[in-house]
């Protein structure tokens, strides 16, 4: 392999976040015993699990040139939804029905406010946020909602093996939305829309059915993300998916993801769940206050931003020179 | 006047005023004592260091931009003016570090997105936690008190039996409005928002022009954050969570532009209004707190709605 073929992986396929990954490992390593062990491998994949389906169910929003900050507020409602339902004593299949139904029909909802009316994205989701976390709160008042069968706590807490259910969960819907946004015509079209999204319309593509298509997907992941997480814990409470929300959005952006549209991938997605993971668990193992948490959660953000931004200048600087020679 | 001149008054007004009116009639209907005075002096208690949070919100979305970390800062600025107080410094000197570091906090914001070209919204996410982290930090996350009286003077105090805070947004509003049409600042940010290129071959230093547009955001933060910290009396990290989006709604529900560099804070302080009333609203009308933040959601979105669409067919 000569210079040039390495420096564009290293730069141009974002190699250098895997480095980040690995040298982040490293130190923890280093620094605190515990942390190779299998029981925290295995704590770090679980809590990464919920993060990642958030994450790469809303890449499309992004890549779509738009975003989705409504998907704590459905992540809420459907693991609200999923709980009340087992409460009332119906069967696992038909809670877990209900709670996707309730994403798909918030997918429809914020497709329709930024396909056919056009509202910026991230002010009308923002908006059905508020509407969904709103109902979460009069279905469920201030109550917790726990002791659910044990058929529906094996989706989150379960084991196949030596692998935990959540993991598997995760990489399923990891490689259909893989397939779906690469490998897909769909998948396609999301890149053309978010990177010109006229270009696209005059050139035959429906931009508004894209519109529907990753919002449905977004939301559809949340409630999903929803489900497990109500599963996980074993208990369903208003505003149990908010902590969610921007680590979802900077997961995706610290993987490579444009917020400009129209650039980026699912791979990377996972590399910035796996960061966003890793930080707050080194930060646990290490004792550092919560209270500190927030202060490296940002400044980890605004350093992947800063050195993405900063490399694609590089590359931009290189690709002019031979451009010249 | 004729008839005709009449009808195209009315229908030159933004959409927001319409929805207002609207809203102000049920509220007169289902509310209790809508129209009494403490409840008009409870809005405009309520409002104004909101409006000045989002007049900073506009710039910033004037300019193409957004600035999340509004929130973040204003909470920060009130915990720091607790704690310089109650470190024994005078409120006024307290209050003027705590603007300097509101501007400062927008200063870094602008250098990030006007200097480095990183996008604004994850960016200005960013820098707001590692604010709120700050906060966090030199508290131990628990409230200073701030109980200076000439302080709480801000918050409580009255001239002509007006709250001295309706004075202070006043005054903030006019001198943003002198900045925005009297100074090389406000051209620059609509042409920021407009033709950044065209900007640019005129000779403006587009950089600069961004990162002062980004400090001036900051600064209205730090203003608000004051204000809020009298009226609480105290400073909390985490009193301005959440403040950021309601600005932006605010500055949208007016009927500001996010893409073209068109807009006012003329309109922002119309979507302030009816956020304000909307919320009081509810609340005198006995609507249930879960019920609320469903109805408050459901109505920003219509509203929202029918604000795009009317001007889309404009």
């Amino acid at each position: 392999m000569n210079k040039e073929k390495a420096y564009s992986l290293f730069f141009e396929k974002g190699l250098y976040r895997i480095m980040i990954l690995v040298v982040m490992c490293v130190l923890l390593t280093c620094i605190s015993d515990s942390f190779l062990s299998l029981s925290n491998i295995m704590n770090i994949f679980r809590q990464a699990s919920i993060l990642l389906i958030l994450a790469v169910g809303a890449t499309g929003t992004i890549l779509a040139k738009g975003i989705d900050l409504s998907l704590a507020g459905v992540m809420s409602l459907s693991g609200c939804v999923c709980g009340y339902v087992l409460n009332a004593g119906y069967p696992v299949p038909v809670a877990i029905l209900a709670a996707l139904s309730v994403g798909i029909g918030f997918g429809f909802v914020n497709g329709f406010l930024v396909g056919v009316v056009k509202i910026p994205a991230f002010v009308s989701t923002y908006g059905v946020k508020y509407i969904a976390n709103g109902l979460a709160l009069m279905l469920m008042g201030s109550n917790i909602f726990f002791g659910f069968p044990e058929s529906f706590l094996f989706l989150g807490v379960g084991f196949l093996g030596p692998v935990p259910v959540l993991v598997i969960w995760a990489l399923i819907i990891t490689a259909i939305m893989y397939v779906f946004l690469e490998r897909s015509k769909f998948g396609h079209q999301i890149y053309c829309v978010g990177a010109n999204s006229t270009a696209a319309f005059y050139s035959g593509i429906s931009t508004l059915r894209t519109y529907f298509m990753v919002h449905v997907i977004s939301s559809t992941c949340a409630a999903i993300a929803g489900i497990l997480q109500a599963s996980r814990m074993n208990a369903a409470q208003a505003g149990m998916g908010e902590s969610f929300q921007m680590l979802a959005v900077a997961s995706i952006v610290i993987g490579g993801t444009s917020m400009a549209g129209g650039e980026g991938n699912v791979i990377g997605g996972i590399l910035g769940a796996l960061i966003l993971t890793l930080i707050t668990n080194g930060m646990n193992l290490l004792n550092i206050s919560s209270q500190a948490q927030p202060l490296v959660t940002g400044a980890v953000i605004v350093l992947a931003v800063f050195l993405d931004v900063q490399m694609k200048h590089i590359e931009g600087k290189k690709a002019v020179k031979a451009a010249i020679a | 006047m004729k008839r005709g001149d009449i009808v195209r008054t009315l229908k030159g007004f933004p959409p927001v005023v319409w929805m207002l009116i609207l809203i102000i009639c049920i509220f007169s209907f289902t509310g209790t004592n809508f129209y009494s005075v403490n409840n008009l002096l409870n809005i405009v208690r309520q409002a104004s260091p909101y409006l000045i949070l989002a007049m900073g919100e506009t710039l910033a979305i004037l300019v193409g931009g957004i600035d999340l970390s509004v929130g973040y800062v204003m909470g920060f600025c009130g915990v720091a003016v607790a704690m310089l107080m109650n470190m024994g410094l005078p409120f006024y000197v307290a209050i003027l570090i705590a603007l300097v570091i509101g501007a400062f906090c927008g200063f870094i914001n602008g250098l990030f997105v006007g200097k480095f070209k990183l996008p604004y919204f994850i960016v200005t996410y960013g820098t707001g936690n590692m604010v709120y982290g700050l906060g966090s930090i030199i508290t131990g996350g628990v409230s200073q008190p701030a109980l200076d009286r000439g302080f709480r003077f801000i918050a409580d105090g009255t001239l002509l039996g007006i709250p001295v805070v309706f004075f202070l947004a006043l005054i903030v509003f006019l001198l943003m409005k002198l900045l925005i049409k009297k100074t090389p600042f406000g051209r620059n940010l609509y042409g920021l928002g407009g033709n950044r290129e065209s900007l640019f071959l005129s000779g403006v230093n587009v950089v600069k022009a961004e990162i002062m547009v980004f400090t001036v955001t900051g600064l209205l933060a730090a203003i608000a954050g004051v204000i809020f910290a009298a009226r609480s009396a105290s400073g909390h990290p985490g009193f301005g969570i959440g403040w950021e989006f309601d600005a932006v709604a605010a500055t949208i529900i007016g009927g500001n532009s996010f893409s073209e560099g068109k807009g006012s804070i003329n309109k922002t302080v119309l979507g302030v209004i009816f956020i304000q009333i909307l919320r009081i609203g509810l609340n005198i009308s006995g609507v249930a707190p879960q019920a609320q933040s469903f109805l408050i959601g459901f109505i920003v979105v219509i509203a929202i709605s029918i604000d795009v669409i009317i001007q889309r067919r404009k």
